[in-house]
């Protein structure tokens, strides 16, 4: 098998290969810290490579391999940290020059899971500045610079979870953990054709890991595929005596079923988007309709873009209230990063509790209609990668699937985007699943299927010439 | 002395007012005196987008119509849903 090849299997496929003796989590690491070292910094997707602890930890994997001991399925896999996440042994920049040498003493509880489940942690990756949590507008606001898209250069690989996404799309990496509080792993999902997945709130510890928003932020895998997220989510999630807000039960990825599913379209998500996004959607809603019954519905009618904006605003301020205060906004890459919260401090407490109170009548309405089905469906987003040198419009451009998107973000229900094809320049798509709350299995057995159905495990980027300029 | 925290305070019930028909050097002067310092015409820029933005936002929530028992929604710890473990 070639190189490319090699990188590109799935985590089921390399663990197969650690077990069947066809290579060691040594080669393995070796492997992947040399695609990091080489393809994930030319597209500025890396902060800090952790060469010498990740050879450390795959020889100990190999170890207990040989002496019987077999933690699952990521046992021996390597992979990468967004850097909003604390982990011991290397910096955790939350992507601001003001924290590029702050270290924490103790590893967030996704890191020391991953590393009980076997994985093995090579690189602490690209995030925008404080996770896009004081506002940003131009792709650069990046400690390590606008992270490329593997399937062109020029072109941007979106955010806040960047070097994640371009990192497992390139296959530096064969999964990365990002983060989520209004779209931070969906829309690089999007833009880099990976399979990104927000589980329902309280299903992953956020101890460790930057706060921008107490009510929204959630950690979530970024990987090949539907697949290769529900084994990492059942790692990484389950109850946390740091974190006030995870669920009691852990998660166990099941797969149930491969057809006779119940899904639904939402009314009007292909309005204004591009022709090659409709197209695809299209495509995969004929997919699906083989493998099930699919009903076209209305999104309960809230003003989720409002509630959202409103709800980030007093709590981000709030989580970097001295940051703030001190006038350190000023030193931000991110222009519009420099005065975009100062306003929230004119911010009434009333109207914060407002938005939260509609949130709470939005959520017991999303949450009906999701029970209906096995995942309502959308486009991830309406457009293709944005040029990676140029500002892009806040909140994205006539991005389609952005209610959806909206609507699970403050239900805190689950939702996955997987690719379903290539548009407008050779560059990928995404399809939406957005499940019921605790409905896991059920949304990534939808979108695996279709997968299957499209045959997108096919889908590779071009290879990456990292001596090339972008 | 008077706690900074509390100057916030102050700030942030005349910035409702301000808000309501205020003019943008009336906000200016409500930040500078949040944060102490004066904006750069960079800040100063952002901000009044910023506040433009809030205020739309907040125009829209407004409209909506609440009783009074509808409770915030704060902490997920009942999530009703397709319980599959």
């Amino acid at each position: 098998m070639d190189d490319e090849s090699l990188a590109f299997l799935s985590i089921p496929a390399l663990g197969a290969a650690l077990r069947e003796g066809r290579t060691t989590a040594v080669s393995l690491t070796e492997f992947y810290l040399n695609r990091i070292e080489t393809i994930g910094i030319a597209l500025n997707a890396v902060v800090t490579v952790m060469r010498d602890s990740s050879l450390r930890e795959a020889r100990a994997a190999d170890a207990e391999l040989r002496a019987g001991i077999d933690r699952g399925a990521l046992h021996g896999i390597p992979y990468g940290m967004k850097d909003i996440v604390a982990a011991v042994g290397a910096p955790t920049t939350w992507g601001a020059e003001a924290f590029r040498n702050r270290s924490f003493a103790e590893d967030a509880t996704v890191v020391r899971r991953l590393r009980e489940a076997g994985a093995i942690l090579v690189a602490k990756l690209a995030t925008i500045e404080m996770a896009g949590g004081l506002g940003y507008d131009n792709p650069g606001a990046c400690l390590t610079g606008a992270c490329q898209n593997p399937w062109d250069r020029g072109t941007w690989a979106s955010g806040s979870s960047s070097g994640s996404a371009a990192a497992v799309a390139a296959a530096a990496v064969p999964f990365a953990i990002g983060s989520d509080t209004s779209g931070s792993i969906l829309y690089p999902a999007a833009f880099t054709g990976t399979a990104g997945l927000r589980a329902t709130f309280g299903r992953v510890s956020r101890a460790g890991a930057m706060t921008l928003c107490w009510t929204l932020d959630r950690l979530g895998p970024l990987c090949r595929d539907a697949t290769d997220c529900g084994l990492v989510l059942q790692a990484i999630a389950g109850p946390d005596p740091a974190d006030a807000t995870t669920l009691p039960a852990g998660f166990r990825r099941q797969e149930r079923r491969r057809d006779g599913f119940r899904l639904a379209v939402i009314d009007g998500c292909c309005d204004g988007v591009e022709r090659e996004v409709r197209a695809n959607f299209d495509a995969s809603v004929t997919a699906l309709s083989a493998l099930g019954s699919i009903e076209t519905v209305a999104l309960p009618d809230f003003p989720y873009a409002e509630m959202a904006s409103v709800i980030t605003a007093a709590e981000a301020y709030a989580a970097f209230d001295d940051f703030i205060r001190a006038g350190r906004t000023a030193g931000l890459t991110a222009r519009k990063g420099k005065g975009h919260r100062l306003g929230n401090a004119l911010l009434p407490a009333h109207d914060y509790i407002r938005a939260q109170r509609i949130r709470e009548i939005a959520r017991r309405a999303f949450a009906g209609l999701t029970e209906r089905y096995d995942a309502l469906l959308a486009p991830s987003l309406g457009v293709v990668a944005c040029p990676v040198d140029e500002d892009f419009e806040y909140g994205l451009p006539r991005a389609g699937g952005k209610p959806l998107n909206l609507a699970g973000v403050l239900a805190g229900t689950p939702t996955i985007s997987v690719l379903n094809g290539l548009g407008r320049g050779g560059l990928p798509t995404g399809i939406q699943f957005a499940g019921a709350a605790m409905g896991e299995n059920a949304m990534l057995d939808a979108a695996s299927a279709l997968e299957r159905a499209l045959g997108t495990g096919r889908l590779r980027p071009p290879p990456i010439d990292v001596g090339a300029a972008p | 002395m008077q706690n900074p925290r509390d100057d916030r305070q102050d700030a942030s019930a005349s910035g409702d007012r301000a808000l309501a028909g205020g003019t943008d050097e009336a906000l200016a002067a409500l930040i500078e005196r949040s944060h102490g310092a004066g904006l750069t015409p960079e800040q100063a820029t952002e901000l009044r987008l910023s506040l433009a933005s809030q205020t739309a936002a907040l125009a829209v929530l407004r409209r909506y119509a609440l009783n009074n028992d509808d409770a915030p929604c704060f902490i997920f710890t009942a999530v009703v849903g397709n319980a599959d473990g």
